[in-house]
C-alpha cells in the first residue's frame, strides 16, 4: 500500500498484528491487494485514498482479533476455570499485599468497619493469609492441571511443590498468629522463628512452581494467548523482591519505604499479573476434561 | 476435510465467503480480482477488504472449498506476488446448497408477503 504518514505506519502496525503464520502465509497479497485498492481510491481523490487507507486498517486490525480467536482453539469460558481463575486472582495478591500494602490494611479496615469486626484482632491478619494460601494452592494446582503436555513425573512435582509452598506460607501465617498471641508469650520467639522459616521459603517455592510452569505453558501455549501469564505473576514476584530488598539495603524507614512509588508499583503488579493468569485458566479448560469443542466441520 | 463431509455441514455461509464461492464459480481469479467482481456485482454494496477477504481465502483452503489454481493466467502482465484460486467440486456444491438454502427462505418470506415480486415469472 503506497501509504503516506501517519496511515502507512497503521497499516504496518496492523500487519505485525496478524499472527504470524497467517501473515507469512498471506501477508505479501494482502499488500498487493492493499495496494492495488488504495491506488484505485486515488483515482477519485485524495479524500477518497485516505478512506480506502483508514477502511482497511480497520479491517486489518479486526481481521487479527478473529484469527487469533480462531488459533487459539484451546481457549473457551468454563465455569470450573471459573472458580480457578478468581482463586488465582485473589489467593497470592491478598498473601503479598498482607505483608507489603498499608492500601490493603485500610481496605480490610474500612470492610471490617461495615460488617462490625475489629480489624485490629491479631486473628485478622493470619486468617487472611491462611485463605489466601489454600486460594494460591487451588490457583496453582488448576494451572499444572492445564499444562496437557508436561511429563507425569514434571506434573507431579509442580503439584506437590503448589501444595507445600502454598502450606508453608499458610502455616507461617500461623505461627506468626500464635507469636502474637499474649497466651503464649514463653513460645514466642518460637513461633517467630517457625513463621520466619516457613514464610520466606514458601514464597519461593511458590515462585519456582510459577516459574516452572510459566516455562511449559509457553513453550506449549497451553493458556492459549494468555501463556504468558504465569511467568508474568513470577517476574511481578521478582520485582517485589527486589524492590523490597534495595529498601531493606538503602536503610530507609519502613513506613516511608512501604509508601513509596516503586513498593507501591511492584505491589500493585502482583495483582494486576494474577488477575491475567485468573483470566487464562478461566478461558482454558482442562485439556483431558469432558467437553471436547467441535472442530470440523463447522459452518464456514 | 473429510470424504464424509456433506455441503449441508458448513452451512449457513458467512456473506464474504459464499460471494467468494460465487466469484470463483466462473472463473480462477486472485484477491484483487476477487474484490472488484463482487463490487461490481453487488454493485458496490459488499466491498471486501484484504483482512477480510484473506481470513475468508484462508478458510475456504483449510476446508477444501477453494485451491490455489495450478497455473498462472497471465504471468508477464501480473504482479509475481499474486496467486489465484479455483472452486473445487465440494465449494460448488456447498454454493448450491447455501444458494438453495437462501432461495428456501426467500419463498417462505414471499409466502408471508414479506417479499413482494419474488418467485414470479
Amino acid at each position: 500500500m503506497s501509504t503516506p504518514g501517519i496511515e502507512g505506519r497503521l497499516f504496518g502496525a496492523a500487519m505485525l498484528m496478524l499472527p504470524g503464520e497467517f501473515r507469512s502465509e498471506y501477508g505479501e497479497e494482502i499488500r498487493v491487494l492493499a495496494r492495488d485498492t488504495v491506488r484505485e481510491a486515488q483515482s477519485q481523490g485524495a479524500g477518497s485514498a485516505r478512506s480506502a487507507r483508514r477502511r482497511i486498517v480497520v479491517d486489518l486490525l479486526l481481521a487479527a482479533m478473529r484469527e487469533h480467536a480462531r488459533k487459539e482453539s484451546v481457549m473457551h469460558f468454563n465455569l470450573a476455570g471459573l472458580g480457578a481463575g478468581i482463586a488465582t486472582a485473589i489467593g497470592l495478591p491478598m498473601v503479598i499485599a498482607s505483608y507489603s500494602s498499608y492500601g490493603f490494611w485500610g481496605l480490610v479496615r474500612q470492610t471490617g468497619a461495615v460488617v462490625g469486626f475489629d480489624s485490629s484482632d491479631v486473628v485478622v491478619h493470619p486468617t487472611i493469609v491462611l485463605v489466601g494460601a489454600v486460594l494460591t494452592a487451588i490457583g496453582l494446582l488448576a494451572l499444572v492441571h492445564r499444562l496437557a503436555t508436561a511429563s507425569p513425573a514434571a506434573s507431579s512435582t509442580l503439584r506437590i511443590a503448589a501444595v507445600v509452598g502454598s502450606a508453608m506460607v499458610g502455616l507461617g501465617g500461623a505461627a506468626m498468629f500464635a507469636y502474637a498471641l499474649p497466651t503464649v508469650s514463653e513460645w514466642r520467639g518460637a513461633f517467630d522463628l517457625v513463621g520466619g522459616l516457613l514464610l520466606g521459603p514458601g514464597f519461593l517455592v511458590i515462585l519456582a512452581v510459577l516459574i516452572a510452569a510459566g516455562v511449559i505453558a509457553l513453550r506449549t501455549r497451553a493458556l492459549g494467548v494468555l501463556s504468558f501469564a504465569p511467568l508474568a505473576v513470577a517476574g511481578s514476584l521478582v520485582l517485589l523482591m527486589v524492590v523490597a530488598l534495595l529498601g531493606f539495603a538503602t536503610g530507609m524507614p519502613m513506613e516511608a519505604f512501604v509508601r513509596g512509588p516503586a513498593m507501591v508499583v511492584s505491589v500493585w503488579l502482583v495483582p494486576a499479573t494474577s488477575v491475567l493468569l485468573g483470566a487464562a485458566l478461566a478461558l482454558t479448560p482442562i485439556p483431558s476434561g469432558a467437553r471436547v469443542r467441535r472442530s470440523e466441520p463447522r459452518p464456514a | 476435510m473429510s470424504a464424509e463431509t456433506q455441503p449441508k455441514d458448513l452451512l449457513p455461509l458467512t456473506e464474504p465467503v459464499f460471494h467468494i464461492l460465487l466469484s470463483l464459480a466462473d472463473e480462477e481469479r486472485h484477491g484483487y480480482g476477487i474484490m472488484r467482481e463482487v463490487r461490481e456485482r453487488t454493485e458496490g454494496s459488499v466491498v471486501l477488504a484484504p483482512g477480510t477477504l484473506y481470513g475468508a481465502i484462508k478458510r475456504l483452503r483449510t476446508l477444501g472449498l477453494i485451491e490455489e489454481a495450478a497455473t498462472r493466467v497471465d504471468p508477464e502482465l501480473d504482479d509475481e506476488r499474486r496467486k489465484y484460486y479455483r472452486i473445487t467440486g465440494l465449494g460448488e456444491r456447498v454454493a448450491a446448497a447455501e444458494a438453495a438454502r437462501v432461495a428456501a427462505l426467500a419463498r417462505q418470506a414471499a409466502l408471508k408477503r414479506l417479499l413482494t415480486g419474488w418467485g414470479e415469472a
